[in-house]
């Protein structure tokens, strides 16, 4: 046992049923220059207990998840104790670590190019007393040992980080945040840690957490997903505009429309899909497009007005469509035929002729790919067209002007200010700036990759609609899309890619069940929710 | 427990749907403050007086020079001299800013200038070609140099710092080569008249550089290859999707670097009637105080032609008021790394409240 596991046990209570809490965390405020990012937040954790966080963005989800990590400090008056013991603020992410409390972000936090066993042991490897030569076969030991515990046997711990599964180096972060901790203790935050698994491995991730609260370790969890945290977590916390707003309510008595509610203030209205009942003519087929992964070319019509969705497992490819259109692959074949008889050969082409032809791409990461953050929206929203709209010599001032400020006011894109710095936006406000850049172009098929990714209630409802207007003007939509929710709500029909890279079509009455069975097979019960996953085998014994 | 987890996965979603009437401001958190109206003005005000704040610290040096040495600080002398002298750092920040634009990075612009002048003042008096044949042969040089530097970082993907550093000191090494480590001199005093013609105070090579900026100036901020540069600067997985050639442009960046350096180059050394290979070196600094002390100004934490423009002559302020106070020879180096170094952290922390 190292120098520091004894320290912990020392003073954290031996008996994990005592009802000391693993986090207790009073009066957390966060103040940036004028704005006020969280007031008085209180966040009590019990042992062996899975509290799900959800907000919207900027109420301040992550900022408490910044807290915990001891990236920002909270304001004065903040009372912080783990496992009965208070920490000093500020706080030092050194301390936060020895406490037992660790974060798995969103991105893991992993460095890809080192080893399992570096990873886990970073920053907790020890030298010997005069050389400060580091024990290797220890550290693999103290390693071994965490990863067995969490159901990681089968990682070897000399493999690089790079060549794991996702759900395997997920397992790894978890790994680096229990190290050092007895088994039992401390407390795991997970930021938005389930957006980098692919939808079949998260019952498995799902197991892994509960296995590790059912040991006593305290869990939170920051989730957009608000299925994902009724399903897994016992108490949430919900958070309005930097304020709690229900502490700690028990998931059994809620329901998603009950949570969203609270998180918005009011009541949210049920989206209304328009059932365009007629097309236009096919204007845009893809004509046996293929690339590395796809099992057989795969061919497919849209017509004018069309919105048609696209998912299926992880195994099939789907999710690297977009990309393929967009020409971010490398060994694609095949063709695209627009409106016009226009042919986009997606062997050699540029990223030029396929805007021209029509063809748009809205890609998956907004802040990698999709906008520069430094620049402003009008900057953004008109980089594309700048040759289409302008001459040589000038930019078409006048043009960019009134396209940004009407796509703000048509998006409801806040604040206003056409000059305001893409970075200075909420994330639901930058991916609507994103459909706008991309709609000034009136496509003929207009490619999005998970439109709604990491945005809150409303932004999605109005990206929705903003995806349902831009098929009314007369495009044909592609939705490749994991949110089987977001599919259901505006799409007229729904293909499901399989791993033979064959396609089954769920149109008429689509619903959520109806794609899942399809997507997993028949062998899906009936209770089949808005995810990818079902809470089927939901401990009973965690009550 | 379980009948809950089904009951809600059955609920899928039911919330996220059209807007409520009674919509009222979410999305963002930027327009809760407390007292909006005063916030609003206070931030209007940081925001102008940042942009102009190196002109006040410009205003502030030429007052406190005056101050101090009345007599021979605020004369019509020191200002002409002040403009009249920064031919050489114009031409090197331009290049400079060209590069860094588009977010590459270029440490050989101080010697591919030195290249050019060395090999215009050997073609025409060593070697006795017309003036106009050396000029072009000069330029040509270093566009040609400026073009292998852009393929080896652009198309091998070479470091951009490593390259131009040993681009930097092999043509230094080219240049002290062609003039035999001496400096020479004499180039006709007609063709010096390219550079020194007097024009309302100030020689024509003042003009030159102030052309070259607005050129900078207006592509920068009215052509749409501007805007593209600004957003190969700011993303350049973005800049490509949006159809911009992106690796042509940093191509072309480095190029038109070596380009502006070759015509500084030679008209430097018009305008001395000859070049010594040694001084170029001493231009690399200044420049780079003056490009980063420009994203101070006007367009805070970007790099922007008025805000160089500015630097370079607030640079040569300070030194030439320090001189006049006495100190000499060795304030220079002082002065230009003092300001270096503020300037980059300048850059930095206005750089992270964009990102912030």
């Amino acid at each position: 046992m190292t120098e520091r596991d004894l320290r912990v046990t020392d003073s954290a209570p031996q008996d994990v049923t005592r009802p000391v809490p693993r986090l207790a965390v009073q009066g957390m405020s966060k103040t940036f220059g004028a704005k006020r990012v969280l007031s008085g937040v209180s966040l009590t954790v019990g042992s062996g207990e899975i509290r799900g966080i959800v907000g919207q963005n900027g109420s301040g989800k992550s900022t408490i998840a910044k807290i915990l990590s001891g990236v920002y400090q909270p304001d004065r008056g903040c009372s912080f104790v783990v496992d009965g013991r208070p920490l000093a603020v500020p706080v030092h992410p050194v301390a936060l670590r020895k406490a037992g409390v660790a974060v798995v972000h969103q991105d893991l936090g992993l460095v890809e190019d080192f080893s399992v066993l570096r990873n886990i042991r970073i920053g907790a490897s020890r030298g010997s007393r005069i050389i400060r030569r580091i024990d290797w076969k220890h550290e693999a030991q103290e390693a071994r040992r965490i990863l067995d515990t969490i159901g990681g046997s089968a990682i070897s711990l000399s493999q690089n980080v790079h060549e794991l599964t996702p759900t395997k180096k997920a397992k790894v972060a978890i790994a680096r945040g229990l190290e050092g901790v007895p088994s039992g203790h401390g407390l795991l935050i997970f930021d938005e840690s389930t957006k980098s698994l692919p939808p079949a491995d998260l019952q498995e991730f799902y197991e892994v957490v509960r296995e590790l609260a059912r040991s006593g370790t305290g869990i939170v969890i920051i989730s957009h997903r608000l299925s994902e945290v009724l399903m897994l977590a016992d108490t949430v916390t919900i958070l309005r505009d930097g304020e709690v707003v229900g502490d700690g309510l028990a998931t059994s008595e809620l329901d998603e429309a009950t949570i969203a509610q609270m998180m918005v203030g009011r009541e949210v209205q049920q989206h209304s899909k328009g059932q365009a009942a007629e097309f236009g003519p096919v204007v845009a087929s893809l004509d046996a497009v293929a690339f590395p992964g796809l099992a057989r070319p795969l061919s497919l019509q849209l017509r004018e007005g069309e919105i048609v969705g696209l998912t299926g497992l992880a195994g099939s490819a789907f999710e690297h469509l977009p990309d393929a259109l967009a020409g971010e692959r490398e060994g694609v074949a095949g063709k695209v035929v627009l409106r016009g008889g226009r042919v986009v050969n997606l062997v050699q082409t540029t990223v030029q002729e396929r805007l021209r032809h029509g063809l748009v791409v809205v890609p998956e990461e907004r802040t990698k790919k999709g906008l520069a953050l430094s620049l402003s929206v009008v900057d953004n929203m008109s980089v594309p067209w700048l040759d289409a709209r302008g001459r040589p010599w000038a930019v078409d001032r006048r043009w960019r002007a009134r396209y940004a400020a009407d796509a703000m006011s048509k998006f409801d894109i806040r604040p206003t200010d056409i000059r305001a710095l893409v970075a200075h936006l909420s994330g639901g406000n930058q991916q609507k700036v994103m459909l706008a850049k991309w709609l000034a172009g009136a496509p003929s098929l207009l490619v999005l990759h998970e439109p709604t990714q990491a945005v809150d209630v409303q932004a999605r409802a109005d990206i929705l609609d903003a995806i349902k207007g831009a098929a009314a003007a007369g495009a044909a939509v592609l939705i490749v899309s994991t949110e089987i929710s977001d599919l259901r709500l505006v799409c007229q029909r729904v293909l499901i890619l399989h791993s033979d890279a064959s396609l089954s079509e769920v149109s008429g009455e689509i619903s959520s069940d109806r794609i899942l069975s399809m997507v997993y097979g028949s062998t899906r019960s009936s209770d089949g929710g808005g995810q990818l996953t079902a809470g089927s085998n939901y401990p009973a014994e965690r009550s | 427990m379980t009948n809950a987890a089904r009951k809600k996965s059955g609920a899928a979603t039911a919330g996220a749907m059209t807007r409520p009437a009674d919509y009222t401001d979410y999305g963002s958190t930027e327009q809760s403050s407390r007292n909006p109206q005063r916030h609003q003005i206070g931030e209007a005000l940081t925001a102008v007086s940042s942009r102009v704040a190196i002109l006040g610290v410009w205003g502030l040096a030429i007052l406190i020079f005056s101050l101090l040495e009345p007599s021979t600080f605020l004369q019509a002398g020191t200002f002409q001299t002040i403009f009249s002298s920064q031919e050489p750092l114009v031409f090197i920040s331009i290049a400079l800013l060209c590069t860094f634009m588009v977010g590459e990075f270029d440490l050989s612009v101080a010697s591919l200038f030195g290249l050019s002048g060395c090999l215009m003042a050997a073609l025409a008096v060593n070697e006795h070609l017309s003036v106009y044949a050396a000029a072009g042969i000069a330029i040509a040089a270093t566009t040609a140099a400026g073009a292998i530097t852009a393929t080896i970082v652009v198309v091998f993907g070479v470091n951009a710092i490593v390259t131009t550093l040993g681009m930097s000191t092999a043509l230094l090494g080219v240049a002290l080569g062609v003039t035999n480590l001496a400096s020479i001199s004499g180039i006709s005093q007609r063709f010096g008249n390219v550079a020194n013609f007097d024009l309302l105070g100030l020689p024509v090579s003042f003009y030159y550089g102030l052309l070259i900026f607005l050129v900078l100036l207006y592509v920068a901020k009215v052509t749409p290859l501007g805007q593209k540069m600004s957003f190969v600067g700011a993303n350049r997985d973005v800049a490509n999707l949006a159809g911009i050639r992106v690796n042509r442009i940093r191509w072309c960046s480095y190029t038109v670097s070596g380009l502006i350096c070759g015509v500084g180059g030679v008209i430097l050394a018009a305008s001395l009637g000859g070049f010594n290979p040694t001084t170029s070196q001493n231009y690399l600094l200044p420049a780079f105080s003056a490009v980063f002390l420009g994203t101070a100004a006007i367009e805070p934490g970007r790099f922007n032609s008025i805000g160089t423009f500015v630097g370079i002559y607030f640079l040569e302020t300070g030194v030439l008021g320090l001189q006049l106070l006495g100190l000499t020879g060795w304030v220079e180096d002082v002065f230009y790394g003092a300001v270096l170094v503020v300037a980059v952290a300048i850059t930095t922390l206005l750089r992270r409240g964009i990102k912030q």
